[in-house]
């Protein structure tokens, strides 16, 4: 049995602690409100720690996989280690988008027009984000093909 | 799209002004920037709302505000200060600072960072814009408890816009916290094991975590309080079935760990500056990382202390787990005072601060301590012994941190070193003013003075006490002078700081300050949590294993 | 018993003193003796801490010399991670303790009180002895119990009401009203004496002005007084609360101001 890596200790941990300290607290309390916070700490760190261990397998198996020197393993540390050379250009996307929310949050508090008005900024943002990213995906493919590293 | 290759050099400096470039940015050290300058607008704001407050109260009598318009300022005062100050000012330093400790060119995910500051910064916006409507901002208090925040009792669009703002806020730090985590889950550099990660990105990995768990409940709270004022939900007014209790549950599991969301940022912080400064490494690594882990679990299961008086909740089960929390929290002061011990000791502002923590801090643990006791509770629940004992916790701890962090990060952040005689009269006068704001405080509160009353009956005798913590506030706000000016008069200077001004161990101080858009040009070896420190002994060289004196 | 000890003792019971109000209650007296505990323990925590940190400065090294690098050693960390445990586990014992003794319910008869708090008043119903107090902007409500005989309180809010709090700071004791909730908790005065309370919860606009008193007198004064406050039957009908002006700064007429004069002696 390999030894267990930290990132995913820190969640088993937190797991115990959220099911154990939950559980006990239902048995003192009988009060259900904080009894299933507690136990959705727990069961959000199992999943979490679970999701970690799937990826650091399947990671493993890659690595084991690719030709020496190559492979994912040698960009980054951790069970999410991936490519570090990326970085997006500057963009206007967040903004718009957070200004769409922005309308939103007022509408809630000055009424529904606000979020007629708010889809357009949506919209405008979601898309240049999603068309950007979709860009980088593909110049991150087209470079990584065989040959051209 | 862009490569380390061919990158387009966004604007390296901070100070030139290009507004396109600002709001465009998805550089994690612009927006890190761009976190920290609005979180300290909003300290500043809300720091204003603190001296009016304390002017009203010096003397009995409504002088100056209107008791609405007092109730107004310190339901915003709480919410700037917690919300949009400590909690973004935290994520601010993250942001600048993780990816650079891990050796990581960025955030995993640029954008959605940049989303996260706007929508905070629009958050906060949102929640003040209530000062401009006619019937004022919210006024309940920080806590928004209902039934007082339903729509009977607090109408008109300033509660709203606080529902709506803070939620928008919260949705930020979740957003924030999940970029965070997977950033140190998956760019740290080849050698980078979680056991040498700087305590700082330990200490925010622990945080990110807690704003997973801790914020949905109160953006569900949020949820639910607009459903009951707008909607004809029933969840939380008792006059048709609802029940205040629970509003105070869930508004609690997420501000009882909110506090060490402030605070573990703060620990980070200063866990970096005792052993800079101290040449020393950090005392027990894996004690503090322990410990801070343990900070966390305990404070998800303590959040029903706040309710002691309610006569609704467990008693012993909560009194137990507040005790216990100040177990790891001590951990943490010994570790750093003997990583002071037998150091070389400098004794700069960003260090003195952090000393200033040391003694400071441990009074508010103490307190904290008992208030942790229910019967000690039902005297100082909602008293002014409780508002001191916070305020010691959140200036001793966040706010001492965040200044000592400010002076230590900055020339890395700006390539300018902050001056340090501003820095050390801004250190003074507010070791000092704390002490007279909050130590009469602490009297006041045990004699009975109420937290949020605008005024008191002469014939307690409070206003004696209640006028040194005026002027200790007033000495709060001078204090804070020197820092802005030093920052003015640091970014009019051209940038002259070299990659690592302060002799540093963790991995920011191996690149230019201002680091270059993609951080790094080369990484040192990475054999421990000081590759810095390592590095710089073996150009000089000695054993980083073992190259100390006696 | 060493000198030292007593000055040390007596250092720590002045500043208890001079911290907590000494109780008039039975129950509060249990609060000031763990009071006693804490604040000697905390100076005597705060004390080796800021002791530990001010040595740490004062024998630093002041050569150039780079200090030996010490990672930390576990012994050590045992040492001060079981202490603070100990301790704590030792307030906890004593806080239970107390707890026993303030939340017990007396079987004797004593005083059975109904407790209504409302924005921005009180009204005290004595079911027993068909007596109906409401606090009116002349005059502030006054709670009249007899010394050494333990009040039976019921604590509410009517449910079209928010949270408020019953705070006697002599008494050492608070409870929070809650709208749709009843809270029951025991008091026994043991000092004669009239005593300020206060909502402790905040309310709303006025909550600084929703004051009241407890007059606590000797048996036979208690009866001459129910005696003579007889309402008959039903309790007092609540107030509407006076309307909240936007940005508004004057005392509303029916409130009371902070500095109203407590209830006329008789």
């Amino acid at each position: 049995m390999p030894r267990i890596p930290e990132e995913i200790a820190f969640w088993i941990r937190s797991a115990v602690f959220g099911v154990g300290i939950g559980g006990a607290y239902w048995f003192v309390t009988y009060e259900w409100a904080g009894s299933i916070l507690l136990g959705l700490f727990g069961v959000g760190s199992a999943g979490a720690a679970a999701v970690l261990g799937y990826l650091v397998r399947r990671r493993g198996r890659e690595v084991r996989a690719s030709p020496p020197g190559g492979g994912a393993a040698i960009h980054a540390e951790g069970p999410l280690g991936d490519d570090q050379g990326r970085l997006p250009d500057g963009s206007t996307a967040p903004f718009v988008f957070a200004v769409g929310l922005l309308l939103v949050v007022l509408g809630l508090a000055y009424g529904g027009w606000f979020v007629l008005a708010a889809l357009v900024p949506l919209v405008l943002g979601g898309v240049s984000w999603l068309s950007a990213a979709n860009a980088e995906l593909e110049a991150t493919e087209r470079s990584e093909e065989p040959g051209d590293r | 799209m862009a490569t380390i290759a061919d990158v387009r050099h966004e604007p390296a400096s901070p100070v030139r002004f290009d507004l396109l470039a600002w709001l465009t940015t998805t550089d994690h050290k612009a927006i890190g920037v761009l976190y920290l300058t609005a979180s300290g607008a909003f300290f500043l704001l809300a720091g204003l709302m603190a001296e009016v407050m304390r002017l009203e109260l010096a003397q009995p009598g409504m002088e100056l505000v209107s008791e609405s318009a007092y109730n107004q300022l310190f339901t915003m005062h709480g919410t700037l200060m917690l919300l949009l100050f400590a909690t973004p000012a935290g994520i601010g330093f993250a942001n600048y600072l993780v990816p650079l400790q891990i050796g990581a060119a960025d955030m995993a995910f640029p954008r959605l960072n940049a989303l996260s500051f706007w929508m905070f910064l629009f958050g906060g916006i949102t929640s003040l814009l209530g000062f401009a409507s006619q019937s004022g901002a919210a006024a309940t208090g920080w806590t928004v408890y209902a039934p007082l925040s339903e729509n009977p009792y607090s109408p008109g669009p300033g509660m709203d816009l606080w529902i709506a703002g803070i939620g928008l806020t919260g949705l930020s730090s979740v957003v924030g916290a999940v970029n965070l985590v997977t950033t140190i889950y998956g760019r740290r550099a080849p050698g980078m094991t979680m056991l040498r990660v700087p305590v700082f990105t330990w200490n925010m990995l622990v945080t990110a975590v807690m704003i997973l768990f801790a914020f949905p409940p109160l953006t569900a709270a949020l949820a639910l309080l607009f459903i009951d004022r707008h909607l004809g939900g029933a969840f939380f007014n008792p006059a048709v079935g609802g029940s205040p209790i629970l509003f105070q549950h869930l508004f609690w599991f997420f501000g009882h760990p909110e506090v060490y969301i402030i605070v573990l940022p703060a620990f980070g912080i200063v866990s970096e500056v005792f052993p800079v400064f101290s040449s020393k490494p950090l005392f027990g690594y894996k004690a503090v990382v322990f410990a801070t882990s343990a900070i966390a679990g305990l404070s998800m299961s303590v959040w029903a202390h706040h309710m002691f008086t309610t006569g609704a909740v467990n008693l012993p089960f909560f009194s137990i787990m507040s005790f216990l929390i100040a177990v790891p929290t001590g951990i943490k002061i010994f570790n750093w005072t003997a990583t002071m011990w037998g150091g070389r000791l400098r004794f700069t502002t960003a260090m003195l601060f952090a000393i200033g923590l040391l003694y400071v801090f441990t009074i508010g643990g103490i307190s904290g301590v008992m208030v942790a006791s229910p019967p000690l509770d039902f005297q100082f629940q909602d008293t002014y012994f409780v508002v001191a004992h916070f305020h010691n916790v959140i200036i001793g701890g966040t706010v001492f941190g965040i200044f000592s962090g400010l002076f230590f990060w900055f020339p890395k952040m700006s390539g300018r070193r902050l001056d340090e005689r501003l820095g050390r009269i801004a250190w003074a006068s507010w070791v000092v003013g704390f002490t007279l704001t909050f130590v009469p405080q602490y009297v006041l509160g045990a004699e009975g003075m109420p937290r949020r009353i605008a005024d008191y009956d002469p014939a307690t005798g409070w206003a004696t006490l209640n006028v040194l913590s005026t002027v200790g506030a007033i000495l709060l706000g001078l204090g804070t002078i020197p820092i802005i000016v030093a920052v003015i008069a640091a970014l009019r200077r051209p940038a002259d700081v070299g990659p690592d001004p302060w002799e540093g161990n963790s991995l920011e101080w191996a690149t230019s300050s201002p680091p270059p858009h993609h951080n790094f040009v080369s990484l040192p070896p990475i054999r421990s949590e000081r590759p810095v420190f390592d590095e710089r002994m073996r150009r000089l060289g000695l054993d980083p294993n073992s190259p100390g004196g006696s | 018993m060493s000198r030292g000890r007593v000055v040390a003792l007596v250092a720590i019971g002045l500043l208890a003193a001079g911290c907590l109000p000494a109780a008039a209650t039975s129950q509060g007296r249990a609060t000031n003796g763990l009071w006693a505990w804490f604040i000697g323990l905390s100076i005597l925590v705060g004390g080796v801490v800021w002791t530990l940190v001010t040595l740490a400065i004062l024998r630093r090294r002041r050569d150039d010399v780079l200090p030996r690098q010490i990672h930390g050693d576990i012994r050590i960390e045992i040492i001060w991670t079981s202490i603070p445990i100990v301790i704590v586990l030792g307030l906890f014992a004593g806080t239970l303790g107390t707890l026993n003794v303030i939340d017990a319910r007396s079987p004797q008869a004593g005083v059975d009180v109904i407790v209504t708090a409302f924005r921005w008043q009180w009204r005290f119903d004595y079911p027993k002895e068909a007596i109906s107090i409401v606090g009116t902007p002349q005059q502030l409500p006054e709670l009249v119990v007899p010394v050494n005989e333990p009040v039976h309180v019921a604590l509410t809010a009517p449910a079209n009401d928010v949270d408020h709090a019953f705070f006697v700071p002599q008494f050492l004791f608070k409870r929070d009203a809650i709208p749709g909730r009843t809270s029951t908790f025991d008091f026994t005065v043991e000092e004669p004496g009239t005593y300020r309370g206060q909502c402790a919860e905040f309310c709303g606009t006025y909550h600084a002005q929703m004051l009241f008193s407890v007059r606590a007198v000797s048996a036979s004064e208690y009866q001459a007084w129910a005696a003579s406050q007889r309402t008959g039957g039903s309790p007092l009908p609540i107030p509407t609360p006076p309307p909240v002006e936007p940005g508004g700064s004057t005392v509303p007429s029916n409130l009371p101001s902070v500095a109203a004069p407590a209830a006329s002696q008789p």
